[in-house]
């Protein structure tokens, strides 16, 4: 069951009314029943049991940790519970690379009789790990109630794909009582529509012009690359920041306020920029909890430390991403630009202020633009199948490509559907940087029904609702 | 208070109705869900994916997922070199589009793997269409496959053709509404968009739900037997040799001419089936004398089966097209099909290489002696000779 399918509409009311109905108390057990089942629904009969087993043991070690007085005791029960996580994560992650790896490398064939699915795992076992980190930091005391516990890592609008939630920011309101108000409930269902349109309007009209480029890189160059990679870096946004809106909108209907994940990343004017906008809960999660330790580790190395620091953060980044060269090149990528950037970042800026054009929006402009392009260039090996494609996409990248291919490539799905991506786009932009999302409930009652049922009607007419596709960041 | 609340219901109402008319006009100059033709033209369903859960059929897969691609076609896009492709385009009715097998489990995308070993590159792709004769292949080939103008297309054509004089069911299902409908309601129901959104979307629930799969398997250890008298059949089939098979002659004349006339290699394929003469290899079950649903027994059914196969070879051979006689290479077992026409994985997988196997002959019989008629440009200006693709 993912959001965007008919289960799920079916799914989310029967909670909502359920979650309505029975008293206080027990809202948590309808939330966390609902959780489990809506996880089940992955017919992955083991990931339930990796969840509660994840749960059962941070849940142990963080009591465990809180009730020691010695430090070594904590450091302990700290680590057990972080390597035993890992382990989790990395058995049913990264078993199959390394057996592949393993077995192409001694000639033998696979002893893996069956795929192994691990949707969700690396959030909730991250979510697990920095639980552990706050208690041990004393940042957070530990949750005594396990169900409580239980729904704050299984909570199901988060538990595919995140946001990856603090202890601090999801467990005191998962112990506030619900209240009913209609106004969190339309500001949730608008967020929810928004995140749907994102996903079928213009999300899913881009996966075919990407797809097409990756699946026949021999057949593509020049402009044509350019576009089947900018259009998957649109499409993993508006499909991924379209999840975390339907996420949000679904954990507000409950009453909780989930972590928002995107701030319009593609305006970012330098990486490190980007990485402040981008997948929010992730990044601030691999600062805090890898980059900061590490960086206080080679503080004594000064400007090369910190650069290091970056670099082992985005590579760590990138294998959490998954177990293929490509992700590590990612990591890597995103790793140098940010180590380099610690070189070069002030000179640039005294260069800047000498030529006086530190607030040009020329420059601006011209930074957003650089940006882009770096963090397209990165998503070549983050999209394409395996490193050889990412190599031939990038050698092919200086080649020319004939005016026929790049008109066969943009009508691809036929010149309406164009008109129909464009539209959808067009409106998002209206909704979000034209403030029309701000301005809507200040409108007269038949305007703002008019743009409700335009929403809706929309996205059922025009939507991408039956194309079966899964999210992008669901693989990881 | 109760007043403020009926005013907001009317407005809400309000706009319903404007976004209703606003979308039936927004829908009249692009509906991207519309699976049947209007004005004459057919409208393939484009970018689709069906996906069935099957309970009843025990010879093809529980989960089946069915994707159509942006021309409505199955298999890969159309991809940006397109003359440098060995490109193929398969016709025909259900038994080609294998509507509950999935994509890798269809006989055509089993021949493009199999061609793929002796050529570089291969596009295949599956214009089959449930229920469609060639009453409906022709506007499709018309309208569709000559604008695409692959090297070869394939028609595997027959059982569809049966007692046929005019367009049937499935092809007026994708075809335009005639203008016949008188009472006003039926012209909303026809023309309005909205409504044909809504029908289509009930038929995708239903899909998805797994509520229904089309085809029902064929138990043929619970038929009964009957030996039909060899005059009864001869009158049935001095029927259809008088009343449909001279139609369906040039029926296929119009396929050879259009595809001659856009540079397209035409194939035929005759249509096999499982009723017939003797017994079934898998259960001993006399096909001869079994019932059918429609009354008549395995032997007279593969009689006028084998009328418009017939009628298919002859065409065939008098015009020079070359021909795959599935009909005859075809092993009569029940272990290749879950009903009495439709290819079970295994019959797709058997029919794949007879096919696939064929066609290869035809493709080296063609290599350069077709002066000009398989030349098309790569996409770069460039043109080249399709009887020379590069062999691995």
């Amino acid at each position: 069951m993912t959001f965007n399918s008919v289960s799920y509409f079916l799914f989310l009311p029967a909670v909502y009314l359920v979650h309505l109905l029975v008293p206080d108390r027990w809202r948590w057990l309808v939330l966390l029943l609902a959780s489990y089942g809506f996880y089940a629904s992955l017919k992955a009969p083991y990931l339930p049991a990796v969840l509660l087993a994840v749960t059962a043991l941070s849940y142990a070690c963080g009591l465990r940790i809180a009730s020691q007085t010695d430090e070594a005791d904590r450091r302990r029960w700290f680590w057990s519970g972080t390597i035993a996580c890992v382990a989790i994560l990395a058995l049913l992650k990264y078993l199959p690379f390394l057996e592949a790896q393993a077995t192409g490398f001694l000639g033998l064939g696979s002893a893996l009789s069956f795929t192994i699915v691990s949707v969700g795992v690396s959030y909730f076992t991250f979510q697990a790990i920095s639980y552990l980190a706050d208690i041990y930091l004393e940042i957070e005391e530990p949750e005594r109630h396990f169900g409580r516990f239980a729904l704050y890592l299984a909570f199901f609008p988060k538990l595919l794909q995140g946001p990856i939630e603090r202890a601090g920011d999801l467990l005191p309101q998962l112990r506030e009582p619900f209240r009913f108000d209609s106004a969190a409930m339309r500001a949730g269902l608008l967020l929810f529509a928004r995140g749907l349109f994102k996903k079928v309007m213009v999300a899913d009209r881009l996966a075919p012009y990407a797809d097409q480029v990756y699946n026949n890189a021999h057949d593509y160059t020049g402009l044509a690359v350019m576009i089947g990679t900018y259009a998957y870096a649109l499409q993993i946004y508006f499909d991924f920041s379209g999840y975390t809106d339907m996420a949000r909108g679904t954990g507000r209907l409950f009453g909780i306020n989930l972590t928002e994940n995107f701030n319009r990343p593609y305006g970012a004017t330098s990486i490190a920029d980007f990485w402040r906008r981008w997948h929010i809960s992730f990044s601030r999660w691999i600062l805090d909890y890898i980059f900061k330790p590490l960086q206080m580790a080679w503080r004594n190395r000064g400007q090369a430390g910190t650069a290091a620091a970056l670099v082992v953060t985005f590579l760590v980044s990138g294998i959490w991403h998954g177990a293929t060269w490509g992700f590590v090149i990612w990591g890597l990528l995103h790793g140098i630009y940010l180590a380099a950037s610690t070189y070069y970042r002030p000179y640039q800026k005294k260069a800047h202020k000498w030529l006086g054009i530190e607030k040009s929006r020329l420059l601006r402009w011209w930074q957003v633009f650089v940006t882009f392009n770096l963090v397209s260039f990165a998503w070549v090996f983050f999209r394409a199948k395996s490193l050889d494609t990412a190599c031939t996409l990038v050698a092919h990248l200086v080649r020319g490509s004939s005016a026929d291919t790049l008109r066969r490539l943009l009508l691809l799905s036929g010149r309406d559907e164009l008109v129909v991506l464009l539209l959808s786009a067009g409106v998002l932009t209206l909704y979000e940087r034209g403030g029309l999302g701000e301005r809507l409930p200040a409108y007269p009652a038949y305007a703002r029904y008019v743009f409700y049922w335009f929403i809706v009607l929309g996205i059922l007419l025009y939507g991408k609702l039956f194309s079966n596709s899964l999210f992008l960041y669901q693989a990881f | 208070m109760i007043a403020r609340r009926v005013i907001s219901v009317l407005w809400f109402l309000l706009a319903a109705v404007t976004c209703i008319v606003l979308f039936e006009g927004l829908l009249h100059l692009y509906n991207p869900n519309r699976s049947r033709l209007r004005n004459g033209k057919i409208l393939l369903p484009a970018n689709q994916t069906y996906v069935f859960t099957n309970t009843d059929i025990p010879k093809i897969e529980k989960r089946i997922v069915h994707s159509k691609n942006s021309l409505g076609f199955r298999g890969p896009e159309i991809p940006a070199r397109f003359g440098e492709y060995l490109s193929i385009i398969v016709a025909g009715g259900s038994t080609t589009e294998c509507f509950y097998l999935s994509d890798d489990k269809t006989w055509p995308y089993l021949v493009g793997e199999r061609l793929k070993g002796a050529y570089d590159k291969v596009w295949v792709n599956n214009a089959g269409l449930d229920g469609f004769s060639t009453f409906g292949i022709i506007p499709l080939l018309h309208d569709h496959i000559t604008r695409i103008r692959p090297a070869y297309t394939l028609f595997l054509l027959g059982a569809n053709e049966i007692g046929r004089k005019g367009d049937n069911a499935a092809d007026k299902d994708k075809m335009a509404p005639s203008s016949e409908s008188v009472s006003i309601l039926k012209k909303v129901k026809n023309e309005s968009e909205l409504f044909e959104f809504a029908r289509i979307t009930w038929n995708n629930l239903a899909k998805r739900g797994g509520r229904k799969i089309g085809h029902h398997p064929l138990d043929l250890q619970a038929l009964s037997h009957v030996n039909i008298d060899q005059r009864a059949i001869d009158a049935q089939l001095d029927v259809h040799r008088k009343a449909y098979i001279p139609g369906y002659r040039q029926r296929l004349m119009s396929i050879i001419r259009m595809c001659r006339e856009n540079g397209i290699r035409p194939v035929f394929i005759t249509q096999p089936t499982l009723a017939g003469k003797g017994v079934d290899a898998s259960t001993g079950v006399n096909l001869e004398t079994m019932v059918l649903e429609d009354g008549s027994s395995g032997l007279m059914e593969w009689k006028v089966l084998e009328l418009y196969n017939d009628t298919l070879r002859e065409i065939s051979r008098e015009n020079a097209v070359p021909l795959i006689d599935l009909a005859a290479a075809f092993p009569r077992d029940s272990r290749y099909y879950y009903d009495k026409l439709h290819f079970d994985i295994e019959g797709s997988r058997v029919a794949a290489a007879m096919i696939g196997d064929r066609l290869k002959e035809i493709i080296a019989g063609d290599d350069g002696r077709l002066p000009g008629e398989f030349r098309r440009g790569d996409g770069d200006g460039n043109v080249r000779h399709a009887g020379s693709f590069p062999a691995q």
